[in-house]
């Protein structure tokens, strides 16, 4: 009998873990974009990589990167897989930081979710950086049982989409020790995204 | 023997539902694409077929890019150094409520009645109490903030006709055949453009002056952004184009 309480115990905690990852997606978007917006706004010198850790403690980051690449990962070396990675999710962490930066930290306001699947979702935000709305939309996704932002759309352009255009383009003529020459250039030039409103 | 089933089953239902979270658990992690199906990984190469002039649209862009960040860019720098804000966003009000004839137009082209008849309404607002449209007293409804802004290229995208090739166009931008060509009766009906037939008989100089700020308000608003993407691309080439792509994919489709 005793087997059978435990067994119960155990589905029922399961179940509700279950439950708790695939509840709302907005919540832990809300929760997330609020933080990052204390921290952006904070005297923090060094506000990139805080993000940066905070977003990864929250989110499998990887996930968009990936995305970004989408079939030009396979003709990254192995070994420049993990480089390239980093550099694009640094890249594509300026551009976002970026989009949310202004002369005032902006007030954001979170429209109702949008289900297109059991396992993708959208969470339209509007961001107020001036009278003028930012329209920024995260699109996310069910994997291993929890929300994971998969794209990043401000006002109807998809960071990924744009991104993997260019890839497409880039690994037409180059090879993947060019892709990081060239994402180490855009990272270490000191204008890079001081007027960027991707 | 009874003890012997019951334990069989026993065995059976664990082992089910061992596997059956091993595989809840797993799933996910065991797809290096993270479930993403191949359609959603792979892009979309449509802006590539349409591409079909690239040599040349990448040489227009190259020109382009130094007219904007050698000509206008410190350009609008002084415009936007030395006049007001107040008086930047009145011009531009003005520009965006001039424009009015091509969005009513573009609207009842495509069937558009309510959008067209607030379009009215809000040109009725903005050009009466908002004085010629410098101000915008229609912002205060909700329902007049909402209307998609429509142009003669997405009437023609509603009635079938395709994009064409995509073009880059000298000082313009990036823009597709179709486009492009309502760009040219768009003309016709916007008050601050005059196409050449009607060039004796109106004062040229006041219509280019008119140009001239319209082009100053326009490049202050596009100016940064086009900055900020040429900064953070590996290819600003393709960016531009895949960035124009998708807002004309979005336009034609609200």
């Amino acid at each position: 009998m005793k087997i059978f309480r435990l067994f119960f115990w155990v589905l029922a905690f399961f179940l509700a873990n279950h439950l708790w990852a695939t509840n709302d997606p907005s919540i832990k978007i809300k929760e997330t974009s609020e933080c990052v917006l204390e921290i952006l706004y904070s005297e923090s010198q060094d506000i990139d990589k805080e993000i940066l850790a905070y977003l990864s403690k929250n989110y499998n980051l990887n996930i968009i990167i990936r995305r970004t690449l989408g079939r030009n990962w396979n003709k990254i070396d192995s070994a420049h897989q993990n480089k390239v990675v980093e550099l694009i999710k640094r890249l594509v962490l300026r551009a976002y930081i970026d989009g949310m930066h202004g002369k005032m930290k902006p007030e954001i306001k979170y429209s109702k979710t949008r289900y297109l699947s059991k396992k993708r979702a959208e969470v339209p935000t509007f961001v107020y950086l001036s009278d003028k709305p930012l329209a920024l939309t995260y699109r996310v996704g069910l994997v291993s049982d929890q929300w994971e932002i998969f794209d990043i759309v401000v006002e109807n352009i998809s960071i990924v989409l744009t991104y993997r255009n260019q890839f497409d383009a880039f690994f037409d003529n180059n090879t993947s020790e060019a892709l990081i020459e060239k994402l180490e250039t855009l990272l270490t030039n000191e204008n890079l995204g001081k007027s960027l409103p991707i | 023997m009874k003890i012997l089933v019951n334990r069989f089953l026993y065995n059976k239902v664990l082992l089910f539902t061992t596997l059956l979270f091993c595989s809840c658990l797993f799933a996910d992690d065991s797809n290096l694409d993270y479930g993403f199906s191949e359609e959603e990984n792979w892009s979309d190469d449509t802006e590539t077929k349409s591409d079909l002039l690239e040599p040349i649209n990448r040489s227009v862009y190259h020109f382009n890019d130094f007219i904007y960040l050698h000509f206008f860019d410190p350009v609008t720098n002084v415009y936007v150094n030395y006049t007001p804000e107040s008086v930047r966003n009145s011009l531009n009000n003005f520009f965006t409520n001039l424009k009015y004839p091509v969005r009513f137009l573009s609207n009842v082209l495509q069937v558009k009645v309510k959008e067209a008849y607030y379009e009215s309404l809000k040109f009725g607002i903005n050009s009466t109490i908002g004085i010629f449209g410098i101000h915008t007293p229609s912002d205060k409804y909700d329902f007049l903030n909402e209307i998609p802004n429509e142009d003669l290229g997405q009437v023609l995208a509603v009635w079938g006709v395709p994009a064409g090739p995509f073009i880059m166009v000298p000082i313009l931008g990036p823009s597709t055949l179709r486009d492009l060509s309502t760009r040219i009766v768009g003309r016709e009906i916007n008050p601050i453009d005059v196409s050449s037939d009607n060039w004796d008989t109106v004062d040229t100089q006041w219509i280019a002056l008119l140009n001239t700020a319209e082009i100053l308000s326009l490049n202050e608003e596009m100016l940064p952004r086009y900055k900020g993407l040429k900064k953070a691309s590996i290819d600003p080439y393709t960016a531009l184009r895949s960035t124009y792509f998708q807002q004309r994919e979005q336009e034609v489709s609200q």
